[in-house]
């Protein structure tokens, strides 16, 4: 089953080479790169990962990839989809930097504050830099708002 | 059998010990000066296999084999029996009683926790696999029984048993509000060798089948996303673990 997922997964991404691809417009790739997640769970995201993080691949397919898992509604995966986002955060390309800044904003985590202001410190393009403080505000908005919300009901 | 006999009885023995880091999102990954700081020398082997990310380093230590296996999310060391080709019981398979096991691994891990190239890590895991001979399968259930109070075991007419169940607590470490995972799995194996009869061409059961209790132990922090430990921490929470460990081994199931 370990060698489907391989196979699987790269093949995922061989085909997304010949796709162009739009902000916040799904595609092709996107659609089958949720379905694996979905059926294979955290044992496909594991096979997942090497590619995302050896920076193999073509650094746009990954940025895409990224931006469509923090969106997937998934919570069996949630924690590892989490600490991907958050890993590739720390990558060297900056475009899979700025998929994984704007994956952490879909999921709107705000567990993840902690590791996007580790990454605002290390970021050396303005604006991505900026993109991240404005995702720690809308992260610690939200945090502040659960917290409102549990005050209220005590 | 009765309480004292339990506490009598022979300890239980180690097959394998193992230690898991989940590595935190930021960690930077040198594992090749991991083995290195740990052990001081090089390993007998190492195999890497670039496209899943993965490498191990293998190598002799104390009565058995440690393996440092490193993968993009966790890394596992173990410390394993060597399996032996020949025909032994499988009692004899062991690296020694559980309690005089744990120091020399325990050691080398804090060792990596001190070391210059420690990883961040987020979750912490503690495992092992004990064995406690029996006579009998049935005697193995009536072991199993003393040590497994809210479970009540057909001893005569039970084959297959598995229990596990996690009963989570509260560190006791400084992390107060960190919760463990206390996850253990009771049975009873039975093992037979199994050899080929080359004049008649088919396998074949040969020598006597053995008995044990079995206990699979794995003792882990709850994971939390925006979790990092330090070294302090680690050594600490590693004890904790540890110590827990052995007192499932003692007491069995309790709360």
């Amino acid at each position: 089953q370990i060698i489907d997922f391989n196979t699987k997964a790269e093949k995922l991404f061989e085909l997304a080479i010949e796709e162009e691809f739009e902000d916040g417009v799904e595609s092709s790739f996107s659609n089958k790169l949720q379905s694996f997640i979905k059926e294979h769970g955290n044992d496909g995201l594991l096979v997942l990962l090497p590619i995302f993080i050896n920076e193999k691949v073509n650094a746009e397919i990954i940025s895409e990839a990224l931006r469509w898992i923090g969106r997937l509604e998934h919570p069996d995966t949630h924690y590892l989809r989490l600490w991907l986002l958050e890993k590739c955060l720390f990558c060297s390309s900056p475009s899979i930097r700025d998929g994984a800044i704007l994956g952490l904003a879909s999921m709107n985590e705000p567990a993840a504050i902690s590791y996007i202001k580790k990454a605002i410190d290390k970021e050396p393009i303005g604006a991505l830099q900026q993109d991240m403080k404005e995702i720690v505000s809308q992260l610690e908005t939200c945090t502040d708002a659960i917290t409102t919300e549990e005050d209220q009901k005590k | 059998m009765n309480n004292e006999a339990i506490s009598n009885s022979k300890d239980w023995d180690a097959t394998s010990l193992r230690f898991t880091g989940f590595l935190a999102p930021d960690a930077q990954i040198q594992e090749s000066d991991w083995w290195k700081d740990v052990v001081g020398e090089p390993p007998d082997t190492r195999h890497i296999q670039e496209k899943k990310g993965l490498s191990k380093s293998i190598g002799l230590f104390e009565e058995g084999n440690l393996t440092l296996k490193v993968e993009p999310f966790r890394v596992d060391w173990f410390y394993e029996v060597i399996k032996k080709a020949d025909e032994v019981a499988m009692t004899d398979e062991v690296l020694g009683s559980f309690n005089d096991t744990i120091p020399a691994f325990v050691n080398l891990m804090h060792k990596w926790f001190s070391s210059e190239n420690f990883p961040s890590l987020q979750r912490l895991a503690f495992g092992a696999i004990i064995l406690k001979p029996a006579e009998t399968r049935e005697a193995g259930y009536q072991i199993l029984s003393k040590y497994l109070k809210s479970l009540k075991i057909d001893a005569e007419g039970s084959l297959d048993l598995i229990y596990r169940i996690n009963r989570p607590r509260g560190s006791k470490t400084e992390l107060a509000d960190l919760k463990i995972n206390r996850l253990m799995t009771w049975s009873v194996m039975t093992a037979r060798f199994l050899g080929f009869d080359f004049q008649h061409q088919k396998n074949m059961y040969t020598g006597q089948q053995t008995f044990a209790c079995r206990l699979e132990l794995d003792i882990s922090t709850f994971a939390e996303p925006s979790r990092q430990f330090n070294v302090t921490q680690c050594q600490k929470l590693l004890d904790e673990l540890v110590q827990l460990s052995v007192e499932i081994s003692q007491n069995g199931d309790i709360k």
